[in-house]
């Protein structure tokens, strides 16, 4: 398909992507200027330092796998496995609301090949000690089905895919040996469509209805006596 | 007689409180005191921190700690059941809840269970509302509680939409106090908690929960009579 060239706004790269048919804003899309310059290119060779085989080209596939282990371990529950795909940050916004459920999920195939968007690396408290963060880019077809907890499904389908485009950050302890690479975060873009809604309806509790004031007939003591010597006149 | 009673309760131990005690309405529970007095009957198996390893006193009476609540009801909530099979008919949602250590008699507390036992939520919530008894409070309480859970926690679309499945009580702790009778008499007496149990479940009730209980309609009571009269037999006959 046709690729629009890239237009350099100050640091943000504006991409127009007619296959996957996104509209378009500041997007963290640099695909083959990164290798040539920038602060991901410095980022890259830092690691680089530490990691004398690193390569974009080969971490994305080891990224890749992290990713799919990561939801394999989620479907299982396994938080030991958890603990060592995902960063400590990240370990609550992933197992979040998922005790008492169930997951059906499926990873059919890569729509397009995962790419390294973006890369730092900063130290944290001392000089020496590094810490690398790269963002890839993926783009796959899978099937997710969450159950409550008796059977019924919440959200979701196991027979029908669905395209997931991400942006999923891996952070690594370069400077530890025994660093390994894990997921830290995902980002979601502005321009991202909104997901698909729950399948039940719920209450908006913080919507405040206020009260349509009518005019009661107050009916009084006087009133009701009167009505009643009326009736029997 | 005093001295049986000094020994069943322990009369040393108790303050000079007690003995200021009259014979009004007024009692004045052993619970003021800094422990309370438990026999060995009235004791929970496993109790507070310190878990009983066999039935003997291998410590101080004292030192087992006020009985824990009710602990095997809750965790009916945490079964997770598997997706529904193709074709089958879905599960119904429901949330098990209590209440625990209510001040009220098991055996009043008894009659506003079975009230509300196999209603719809709204309409056993409004019904408690009337009921002028201490424990409707608390069943209310309970209610409403156990239909926020079911909301909240348990994917349950309507709050309406539930009917009382389960609804019982059970013996909490008791505390003994004691009063003073005519001619150096004591009873005593016992102050009695309850705890309530709800299990709420999602869909229409059952038209009726007891099935044997229920009224029988014209054509059923006629078979029941001609059942009744074919019965019959005439005995010492060949």
């Amino acid at each position: 398909m046709k690729h629009i060239p890239l237009v350099d706004v100050e640091i943000h790269y504006v991409l127009i992507d007619l296959t996957t048919f996104i509209t378009l804003q500041g997007a963290k899309q640099r695909f083959q200027f990164l290798e040539k310059k920038g602060k991901s290119m410095m980022a890259v060779r830092k690691i680089r330092q530490f990691d004398d085989d690193f390569d974009t080209k080969v971490f994305v596939n080891e990224a890749m796998q992290i990713y799919i282990d990561t939801h394999k371990a989620l479907v299982d529950f396994d938080e030991d496995k958890l603990h060592e795909l995902v960063t400590e940050r990240a370990y609550p916004l992933v197992i979040n609301e998922r005790k008492n459920r169930t997951l059906r999920w499926q990873f059919i195939r890569s729509i397009e090949p995962p790419t390294v968007v973006h890369a730092r690396t900063t130290d944290i408290i001392t000089k020496e000690n590094i810490f690398a963060q790269v963002t890839v880019r993926f783009h796959t077809k899978q099937t997710l089905a969450v159950y409550d907890r008796f059977g019924r499904l919440i959200q979701g389908s196991e027979v029908v895919a669905r395209d997931v485009l991400e942006y999923v950050v891996f952070e690594k302890h370069v400077a530890n040996t025994y660093g390994t690479w894990r997921i830290h975060d995902k980002i979601v873009p502005d321009w991202m469509p909104p997901r698909q809604p729950i399948r039940r309806t719920y209450r908006m509790d913080d919507v405040e209805v206020e009260p349509v004031e009518e005019e009661e007939a107050v009916v009084t003591k006087e009133d009701a006596k009167e009505t009643v010597a009326a009736a029997s006149s | 007689m005093a001295a049986s009673t000094r020994h069943i309760f322990g009369w040393k131990a108790l303050p000079s409180l007690l003995s200021q005690m009259s014979n009004s309405l007024v009692r004045i529970p052993v619970a003021t005191l800094s422990r309370p007095l438990f026999t060995n009957r009235t004791l929970a198996p496993v109790a507070g921190k310190l878990k009983l390893v066999s039935n003997l006193h291998t410590s101080a009476c004292c030192a087992v700690g006020i009985p824990q609540g009710p602990r095997k009801f809750l965790k009916n909530n945490d079964v997770v059941y598997p997706p529904t099979p193709f074709g089958e008919k879905e599960r119904h949602a429901f949330v098990c809840h209590a209440k625990e250590n209510i001040k009220y008699s098991p055996k009043k507390m008894w009659y506003i269970a079975s009230l509300v036992r196999g209603m719809k939520i709204d309409d056993a919530i409004n019904q408690l509302k009337f009921v002028h008894k201490k424990g409707a409070v608390a069943a209310r309480e309970t209610l409403e509680e156990a239909q926020a859970l079911a909301v909240k926690e348990h994917n349950v679309e309507y709050k309406s939409n539930l009917w009382i499945s389960e609804s019982f009580v059970t013996k909490g702790m008791v505390i003994k106090g004691m009063r003073r009778h005519a001619r150096r008499r004591f009873g005593t007496v016992r102050y009695r908690y309850c705890h309530y149990f709800v299990t709420l479940e999602e869909g229409e009730p059952p038209e009726h929960y007891y099935p044997h209980t229920r009224h029988l309609t014209g054509p059923e009571m006629l078979q029941q009579w001609m059942e009744d009269l074919r019965k019959r037999n005439i005995k010492f006959v060949i």
